[in-house]
């Protein structure tokens, strides 16, 4: 079965270099990624070869200027790539967003020398990148934050841990974000320096193979060249971005598994009719699509913002809890019409439920956006996040 | 420097293609795409530029939306394209492709090798190699699985049917390659961003001194229904099940 008419809308700005972008990414998911996602669903291992392959291919550097190593692409291709990853493996895209989400950090908040220095390895995926900003008294709970070190002369020493880092024990060096003598701080963090600790949770409901876990500094000391620029700016549109592309991963979730869904639904039949053609489940497949070209497009939008110079926040955050809640509903109506089949993990659907699930927690949850969106309506919202500004 | 020159073809995607319910095929919302093994045949020809020493050329005939395959075939690895741009082409018959292709290969000039898919992913016809063999007067090798070069010889392994034949030709020459030849990488970003810088000659129908008139014309393109006899084999131990199943499949002529 072809795919819909509006699924190209999107497409039809992109010029011809993208469109074959977006095409030899598409074979790439077919035929290389599609065939490993169950197995990582099923071992939890991080995929280290299909990251190396996205490599090889410039994902990793798809958006990231070319000055430093990357292909200077843009906000809007970045997101189409992301969703199409993420309509066979959306844990791979997870691994991307966190890599990338890091580069955005350096980016903004970097010095030259410091883009330099970290930026080419984050393009060229020679190195494997992670942020670390969440703490046990919760990632939004910025009033009861512990300080998570002291400034020592020109440097700083950490102590603290940090909680549920996505690529925790595979990074090369982690952007870590706190508090420092009652300062919001960026620093880089790299692998092998004396005083890091790393670990993965094993067991979670869905993203597996994505390496989630702790990442623990004891005295720590991190050099004056590793901490950015700093700031008490968290309320920051290139923090935001990561939003769209969290976003990106559940339209790609939500219409792979849709996809799959109406394929299915047109070959079982009832009354030797296919079930895809009773009214009441051909309209559950409408409405998902429907919802599904909502998301596209007020992610469009937000993309092309960004990409024309003059971001919108809000709207990364309407886009995020509409676009993640939409595809745990999306999966889980999938599940209940495949009925058993969708249960059993064999059929590869349940998978998309599990991992859509993450989304709406992962890089904060969608009642802290609401929360965002509430205040920016004028609504007498009572909050510590500082990202509330 | 010789140039190995590798041929290809600008399809209709077979994914979009949408059968009527008189079985005749609308591929008028067929999106475009190199032909399948064709990619593997451009892989092949920038190897054996790598091995020669030479400089691979992407040349295709094709109409005028054939035009948005060259960045494509660019970003596999060609240095420079060729695109004959032909109405004529959406008529052409394995005769008037291979003359359209020789001719351009003859303008090229000091071309070493040409290496075409050993068929379409339409058409699968297998006639272009040999019939550009046969105008250029070259030796041709088809089915071929391999190659490596000595001096001036070409070494082919080709698999056939029944065994692997290893033939020896002096170039120039021209190759059909099967898709086992190489895996026809997937282009990193890089090289498809790259592509559009790459030089593009196009030549026009005129400019060929070719006769386009096809010598065979299509009357008819239907696609073939797959019904399902749905026969199950319930019966007796499994040796006389499958003495059943063979027994059948010999009546259908499958065996
Ligand atoms: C798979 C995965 C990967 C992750 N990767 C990373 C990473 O790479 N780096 C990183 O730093 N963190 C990461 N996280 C952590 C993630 O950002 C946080 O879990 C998320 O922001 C929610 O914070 P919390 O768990 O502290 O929930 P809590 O703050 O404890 O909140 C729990 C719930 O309470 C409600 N709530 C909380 N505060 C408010 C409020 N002010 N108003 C209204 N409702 C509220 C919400 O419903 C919320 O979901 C990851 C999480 C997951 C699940």
């Amino acid at each position: 079965m072809s795919s819909l008419v509006t699924s190209n809308t999107t497409l039809s700005s992109l010029t011809d270099e993208q469109q074959l972008i977006l095409n030899n990414v598409r074979e790439f998911v077919q035929t290389e990624v599609k065939p490993r996602a169950p197995q990582i669903d099923k071992t939890a291992q991080f995929p280290h070869d299909l990251f190396k392959r996205c490599a090889e291919l410039g994902l990793t550097g798809l958006a990231i200027d070319e000055e430093y190593g990357g292909l200077g692409q843009g906000v809007l291709m970045e997101q189409l790539v992301m969703e199409e990853i993420a309509k066979e493996c959306p844990v791979l895209a997870l691994i991307l967003d966190a890599h990338l989400l890091s580069y955005r950090l350096i980016n903004h908040f970097g010095s030259k020398e410091q883009k330099k220095r970290f930026i080419p390895p984050t393009a060229s995926g020679a190195q494997i990148t992670a942020m670390a900003s969440t703490e046990a008294t919760g990632s939004t709970n910025f009033a009861e934050q512990q300080p998570m070190g002291k400034r020592d002369g020109d440097g700083i020493i950490l102590n603290g841990t940090k909680l549920f880092t996505t690529n925790s024990d595979v990074a090369g060096f982690y952007i870590v974000q706190g508090m420092v003598d009652g300062e919001f701080v960026n620093v880089i963090v790299e692998k092998g320096t004396p005083g890091l600790e790393t670990g993965a949770i094993d067991h979670k409901l869905g993203m597996a193979g994505s390496s989630t876990g702790t990442v623990r500094f004891k005295n720590l000391r991190v050099p004056k060249e590793n901490i950015l620029a700093e700031h008490s700016d968290v309320q920051d549109a290139s923090f935001a971005l990561c939003f769209l592309n969290i976003s990106s991963i559940s339209i790609g979730l939500a219409e792979g598994v849709l996809e799959k869904t109406k394929t299915y639904l047109l070959n079982r039949t009832r009354n030797h009719k296919p079930l895809a053609g009773f009214q009441v489940v051909a309209h559950h497949l409408a409405k998902m699509q429907t919802q599904i070209e909502l998301a596209k497009s007020i992610l469009e939008r937000a993309a092309k913002l960004y990409d024309e110079g003059r971001p919108d926040v809000v709207l990364t955050f309407m886009t995020k809890a509409f676009a993640c809640e939409m595809a745990v509903d999306v999966a889980n109506l999938c599940i209940q019409l495949h009925g058993a089949a969708g249960y059993m993990e064999e059929t590869g659907i349940a998978r998309y439920l599990r991992d859509a699930k993450c989304n709406t927690i992962g890089e904060i949850s969608t009642d802290i956006h609401y929360d965002y969106i509430a205040l920016r309506m004028g609504l007498p919202i009572d909050t510590s996040f500082p990202l509330f500004g | 420097m010789s140039k190995v020159i590798a041929c290809y073809k600008w399809v209709a995607d077979e994914t979009d293609i949408k059968v009527n319910a008189d079985s005749t095929l609308d591929i008028s919302k067929a999106k475009g795409k190199i032909s399948d093994y064709d990619r593997n045949a451009i892989e092949a020809a920038v190897q054996a530029a790598g091995a020669l020493g030479g400089t691979a050329v992407a040349l295709t005939f094709g109409t005028p939306k054939a035009k948005q395959s060259l960045k494509d075939a660019l970003s596999r690895g060609p240095a420079e394209a060729c695109y004959i741009n032909a109405e004529e082409a959406a008529r052409a018959d394995g005769a008037v492709t291979a003359k359209a292709l020789a001719a351009a290969v003859k303008k090229i000039e000091n071309v070493s090798l040409v290496v075409c898919g050993e068929g379409a992913s339409d058409t699968y016809a297998r006639q272009t190699a040999p019939r550009i063999g046969a105008v250029l007067d070259w030796p041709v090798i088809t089915s071929v699985s391999s190659v490596r070069f000595d001096g001036n010889a070409l070494i082919a392994v080709r698999r056939l049917e029944d065994c692997m034949q290893t033939v020896k030709s002096e170039l120039p020459a021209v190759i059909a390659v099967l898709p086992e030849m190489n895996s026809a990488p997937i282009p990193g970003l890089k090289a498809v961003l790259s592509a559009g810088k790459k030089p593009v000659t196009e030549f026009k129908a005129g400019d060929l001194g070719v006769d386009f008139a096809p010598k065979t014309t299509v009357s008819a393109l239907k696609a073939y229904a797959m019904n399902r006899k749905s026969v199950i084999f319930s019966e007796g131990e499994i040796a006389d099940k499958v003495k059943e199943l063979t027994a059948a499949l010999r009546k259908e002529g499958v065996l």
